[in-house]
């Protein structure tokens, strides 16, 4: 047996309580991981739900435990352990622990992992590089910053404080900064800068521990794990820069036209009331209303972010960087929509009351229909090729076991941009079959153009919410009552891809900042 | 004779207090060489240095011909290290650990192994975590020993031992010291004198000394020299002469330059008229104290000095 195996066999046998305990969870994981999902669809397994949340919480903290244990054992800070005088090769140290993590923590899960897709109605095997980049992100963003911050700590309570106070920090950053307000990530640069970081990380994290095992130098290894975040902070703003940079290039003006028309849209009718602390690094939030049309049939327009350049009489003017708005999905027809852009206080201030000539560039995607698929809803699970495994989703109390809207799960991530839609009933359907009424459109979108081969996280089920629109019905009397989804009643998927990126403009000869008053210590903005 | 353990210049520092100060020893083959010194002094800070478990800031060191520096791995084969504030394996019974520690030493010797568990009397199915201090030190002694390691370094290894298990390791040691070079640590002189064959002395992490036991024991002597009427102390004394000091007629002092035949002649030419002239040879604790006392005599006199100094200025 050598020096691996045999350090292996010792923390097997040491720690087979930390081994059984974590084995468990994850075996409670796999038996309870699929109520995550289910739970939203059969509201009777509500409890499950809870207590699949709280085992699928449990798994990381048994990593961190496990980890910690068998780290520690023979741990690299201080210098009256048994070990070092004992003729330890690191790298045979160092290997047995890898071996101890892989075959107690990573197989067990990745088995599990196999197991909630077969449950989910996924073929396991069909997804295994996908489950190895997840298992990759698990690695950089759980399993070493744990194995970096035991290998420099001397306890697993020294560890603990170390979490604490690294979450601390974390909450304080996003808390006290606006930097993570100001990045705008396009898929692609977001990719990059997502992609460098933890490249970053894993290169980062395997030298400190490796340092450490090789050389037991532990300032040298705690101020690489310091320098980490410095890192990945100016990783974050490169990324946001050289997205910037590279938008033009991302997003070519337009040349023979644009596959939707903007124009800008004042409504005088309704005014919204916002209030914001007046710090002088305070961001106010300014709309544009916009109104869009001219989108082809088969097509989809999406804005994926916005830019805006004021310029004022006298001559002055402000820009602001490009920003991401996300979220809006244009089809045939008209829609009004209102992009926002951040304004800082003192530009808000320098421009307000000034007629001011406005400047938006869009930066958009244009996305055409693809595959379609029509199923008619059936009473139990049933698979959408090329899209994911759906339920029909069962009301509560109330609307108990009548089908009030579909849910979705789908293997590592999310799915190719889809357009759902169907027809409500206003009434419970009654028998087996009721044809829909076919008077009320339910829609909803799920899924997105770009994905990475697996979202991080430890179940490999993505169960995103799908709202159908119109799902309750106003009686006239103030009250809403659920619309219903009668069975045979039949459902469009339209998938969705990328055709194109291109930019366009809307040009506003005379707009006014909104008015704002100052309230003690907060700006009221009306607009 | 080769050295088995050299150091040249060693220096380390913790923050402003200097722990070891440009310390160059040299530990021949074979010998038994205990490193004395009081609390605080660097002996503990000196051996982790030697086994590469600190880093020197300065100097550099060599253990069985390997730079202290990359002592690690299979270096260790041939090194048994025992610490009073070494950790072990609580977890692990006594026969847990020996069974763990075995397929790491290729020179692991069963017999002797278990030679060493009866002599010790070690009971191989209790955890060491339940065990007393000096039956854990008993276990770590029979788990250094067993695979016949070509140099034994000991820190502290009898400190706040009962003076029954202290003689089963002492015994437990010299039975093993024929065939290996013992390096050991201790501010207790009385438990070493009896086996060492080199001494180290160490005050506030510097080397004052390092000889063979029987060239320090030849060359201290406690004199006494019985004058004819009552005298001060002389001028000018020898710097060889410490801790010297009269009452009435009797002077008396340490001599650290003894010489056999020598020494005692030339006391007796400074003190023609002395009735008598005592050479008494001394214990090493005698020999420690006496220095110890002197230097620290000395220092509050530069303290003093520095002070009187100061106040001029």
């Amino acid at each position: 047996m050598n020096q691996t195996q045999h350090i292996f066999a010792k923390d097997a046998r040491r720690f087979w309580t930390e081994i059984a305990l974590s084995v468990a969870i994850t075996a409670a994981f796999v038996f309870l991981g699929r109520y995550n999902w289910i739970g939203k669809y059969e509201p009777q397994n509500g409890s499950l739900m809870t207590l699949a949340a709280l085992v699928t919480g449990l798994v990381p903290v048994s990593w961190w435990v496990a980890i910690a244990r068998v780290v520690h054992e023979e741990r690299l800070v201080g210098d009256t352990q048994f070990w070092i005088t004992r003729p330890y090769e690191w790298t045979s140290l160092l290997a047995a622990k890898l071996a101890f993590v892989l075959a107690f923590l990573y197989v067990p899960l990745f088995l599990a992992q196999l197991a909630l897709l077969a449950q989910a109605g996924f073929a396991p095997l069909a997804y295994l590089p996908g489950l190895l980049y997840k298992l990759l992100l698990i690695t950089c963003l759980i399993a070493l910053p744990l194995a970096a911050i035991a290998s420099v700590t001397s306890s697993f309570a020294r560890m603990a404080l170390t979490l604490l106070g690294i979450l601390v920090g974390i909450i304080a950053f996003f808390t006290f900064t606006s930097l993570a307000d100001s990045y705008w990530t396009s898929d692609e640069g977001g990719s990059l800068g997502n992609r460098i970081s933890i490249a970053l990380v894993f290169v980062v994290l395997a030298t400190a521990i490796v340092l450490q095992y090789s050389r037991r130098t532990v300032w040298s290894s705690r101020r690489l794990l310091i320098g980490l975040p410095l890192l990945l902070l100016a990783v974050g703003l490169f990324a946001s820069k050289y997205e910037q940079a590279q938008i033009d290039r991302i997003y070519p003006p337009a040349q023979a036209g644009t596959p939707i028309r903007l124009e800008y849209s004042p409504d005088q009718a309704s005014y919204e009331t916002s209030s914001f602390e007046a710090s002088p690094r305070a961001q106010i939030p300014i709309k544009i209303r916009l109104a869009e049309s001219g989108v082809g049939d088969g097509l989809l327009v999406l804005i994926d972010a916005v830019r805006v350049e004021l310029k004022a009489p006298d001559g002055s003017h402000w820009e602001s960087e490009w920003r991401r708005v996300g979220g809006y999905k244009f089809l045939p027809g008209e829609l009004t929509f209102s992009p926002t852009f951040l304004m800082p206080i003192a530009e808000f201030r320098r421009f307000q009351g000034t007629p001011l000539r406005v400047h938006l560039a869009v930066a958009i995607s244009n996305a055409q229909a693809g595959q379609v698929t029509n199923l008619p809803l059936a009473p139990q699970r049933f698979s959408v090729p090329d899209f994911g495994v759906c339920s029909p989703k069962h009301g509560s109390t109330g609307e108990f076991g009548r089908t009030t809207g579909i849910a979705c799960v789908f293997a590592l991530h999310q799915p190719p941009l889809t357009y759902i839609s169907t027809h409500w009933s206003d009434w419970q359907c009654s028998g087996t079959a009721s044809p829909p009424d076919g008077s009320v459109l339910g829609t909803a979108w799920v899924g997105a153009l770009d994905h990475e081969p697996a979202q991080f996280g430890f179940s490999p089920v993505v169960d995103p919410y799908i709202n159908l629109s119109n799902s309750e019905n106003n009686n006239g009397r103030g009250e809403n009552r659920f619309r219903f989804l009668c069975p045979g009643t039949p459902i469009t998927f339209t998938r969705y891809a990328r055709v194109g990126r291109m930019q366009t403009s809307v040009d506003i000869p005379s707009f006014s900042l909104p008015k704002y008053s100052v309230t003690g210590n907060m700006i009221i903005i009306t607009q | 004779m080769n050295p088995v353990m050299r150091t040249e210049g060693l220096n380390k520092r913790f923050g402003k207090t200097v722990a070891v100060d440009g310390i160059s020893l040299s530990v021949p083959e074979g010998s038994i060489y205990a490193l004395v010194g009081a609390n605080g002094a660097g002996k503990t800070t000196l051996i982790k240095l030697m086994m590469n478990i600190l880093r020197p800031d300065a100097g550099s060191a060599q253990v069985l011909g390997i730079a202290s520096r990359d002592l690690a791995g299979a270096a260790f084969n041939r090194i048994g290290y025992v610490s009073e504030n070494q950790e072990l394996p609580e977890g692990m019974t006594v026969g847990g650990m020996l069974d763990y520690f075995r397929p790491f030493y290729p020179g692991w010797d069963r017999a002797l192994e278990q030679q060493l568990v009866r002599q010790f009397d070690l009971p191989l199915s209790r955890k060491l975590k339940h065990l007393s201090r000096g039956m854990k030190m008993k276990a770590t002694f029979a788990a250094s020993l067993a695979y016949r390691p070509a140099l034994i370094i000991l820190d502290e290894p009898f400190s706040g031992l009962d003076p029954l298990v202290r003689d089963e390791l002492i015994e437990g040691l010299i039975e093993r010291a024929p065939e290996t070079t013992i390096f050991l640590s201790s501010h207790d002189l009385a438990e070493i004198e009896s086996f060492s064959s080199h001494v180290g002395y160490l005050e506030q992490g510097r080397l004052l000394f390092s000889e063979e036991m029987t060239t320090l024991s030849n060359r201290f002597r406690d004199v006494t020299v019985t004058l004819s009427a009552p005298a001060g102390l002389p001028s000018q004394l020898p710097a060889t002469w410490i801790e010297a000091q009269t009452a009435d007629c009797v002077m008396h002092f340490v001599d650290s330059d003894f010489k056999e035949g020598i020494s005692e002649r030339a006391l007796a030419d400074r003190f023609p008229s002395a009735r008598d002239l005592a050479f008494a040879p001394m214990t090493l604790r005698q020999i420690f104290l006496a220095i110890a006392k002197a230097g620290r005599g000395a220092q509050a006199q530069r303290a003093r000095e520095r002070v009187s100094e100061e106040n001029q200025a």
